[in-house]
């Protein structure tokens, strides 16, 4: 893993409400609970989505039936934006996580305000670039790190460690099945290195997870 | 917007309404633009040749995490608050590539929706690869993984765009893309040309039949 010093910061994370508040038709807020499918891998992929509030996690299903978590994505993050391309299929499964409330965006609305609005398309270029990052980052974790290593790193970053004053210690539920889909371990891989850092010291489950900056020490070491 | 680069675009149209702050670079092959943890403070757009990122670990290991062809950006993370490059960027063949400062690409993408739009248009492009290529190191074998390699660099699935003879390409670099070793490539590579999906003398030819190996358990 190179230096995880990357700042993921965006300036001022709601400007994009102000912005697609100004999309007339073709756009949807929509509430979901724990748990409810926003869309299928192999749907038809016509809209962008927008995090208002909550939790998004997109999960990939292979011919053989294992699944992968892509991504876990935040309030304020877009999702589906590949059906801007010639991308007419989507290739991951929407899924919420907790309540969560969404605005999904009509593929033809959101070209219109990207095209319109050159603040918004520079604000959505700045969330494209981020994200590029991130992933290139998982993709970076998966080719070097061992499962204990990223499911260290993949905890760090859910609890926004790096991110300056943002850090959440405290970890909202995610499941241990979550965890090993989005590291590609199995979950009693999982388990057992969460038992092992709970005896380290480095996490304690105890009434919510509750992260230790020590945990630091599984990713930055050998 | 679409992942293909808009054909009305001429990118060389885009190098004109850059005025200061860029460079024409020529080079050979093996170059070296920029190494992991130097400054980053331009962004590169890819003329001609082949370039590859490479991201080297702590421990010494060498990943390759993209093998980038003519009309590629890179570097691009430079314009978030990345101040340091995350990878190594070396031609793999001899490569005309533009640099372009930090803030002259900033002021472009501002002024100049047409710029913005073919940008936005790669950055969605190659987000869609780099997902592409997250799912298949988490669910498939490094032999899967390698076929699958192998048919993007060919351009399968491009329509009317298939090269099946593919530039030169060492099996360190192959190693390097999908996280194996270089004797792990050499094996599957000789499999490949007895069963006939590829032909291999210095040189690759790639087959359709291929694809049996990505497709099929």
């Amino acid at each position: 893993m190179p230096s995880n010093k990357i700042t993921k910061k965006r300036k001022t994370p709601f400007d994009a409400e102000a912005f697609l508040s100004l999309i007339n038709g073709g756009k949807t807020v929509l509430k979901k609970e724990n748990d409810q499918t926003l869309f299928s891998q192999g749907d038809d992929s016509d809209a962008v989505f927008y995090i208002l509030e909550g939790k998004v996690k997109l999960v990939v299903v292979s011919p053989q039936g294992k699944e992968a978590v892509i991504a876990v994505l935040e309030t304020g993050a877009f999702f589906g934006e590949a059906c801007l391309t010639t991308q007419a299929i989507r290739i991951a499964t929407a899924v919420s996580m907790g309540e969560t409330e969404v605005i999904r965006i009509h593929k033809a609305a959101m070209l219109r305000v990207l095209h319109d609005e050159p603040a918004f398309s520079e604000l959505f270029l700045s969330y494209l670039l981020t994200r590029n990052i991130r992933i290139e980052a998982d993709l970076v974790d998966q080719l070097f790190n061992s499962s204990e290593k990223r499911l260290a790193r993949v905890l760090l970053l859910l609890a926004h460690f790096g991110k300056e004053s943002k850090t959440e210690r405290i970890l909202p539920k995610i499941s241990q099945e979550t965890l090993s889909e989005m590291i590609g371990t199995t979950r009693s891989r999982v388990s057992f290195f969460m038992n092992k850092f709970e005896k380290l010291g480095f996490i304690d489950t105890n009434d919510g997870l509750h992260i230790h900056s020590s945990l630091l020490n599984i990713v930055l070491h050998d | 917007m679409t992942s293909k680069p808009n054909p009305s675009f001429n990118p060389k149209a885009l190098l004109t309404k850059i005025n200061g702050g860029k460079t024409l670079l020529s080079v050979d092959k093996k170059h070296t633009f920029f190494s992991q943890g130097d400054a980053a403070d331009a962004v590169f757009y890819l003329e001609a040749g082949r370039v590859q990122l490479s991201v080297l670990s702590k421990g010494g290991k060498e990943g390759v995490i993209a093998v980038l062809e003519p009309d590629a950006f890179f570097c691009e993370g430079c314009l978030t608050t990345q101040t340091v490059r995350m990878s190594t960027a070396t031609a793999i063949e001899n490569a005309t590539i533009v640099r372009i400062e930090k803030q002259e690409m900033i002021r472009v993408l501002h002024e100049d929706p047409e710029v913005s739009t073919h940008f936005m248009s790669y950055l969605l492009s190659r987000n869609i690869r780099i997902e592409a290529d997250l799912v298949d190191q988490l669910f498939n074998s490094s032999e899967k993984r390698l076929a699958r390699v192998l048919l993007l660099l060919a351009h399968f699935g491009k329509e009317g765009k298939e090269e099946p003879i593919l530039p030169k390409i060492s099996q360190e670099t192959l190693a390097d893309m999908i996280g194996t070793t270089r004797s792990r490539v050499s094996f599957f590579l000789n499999k490949f040309r007895k069963m006939g999906f590829i032909e291999y003398n210095g040189d690759f030819k790639i087959h359709s039949s291929l694809l049996n190996i990505v497709l099929h358990d």
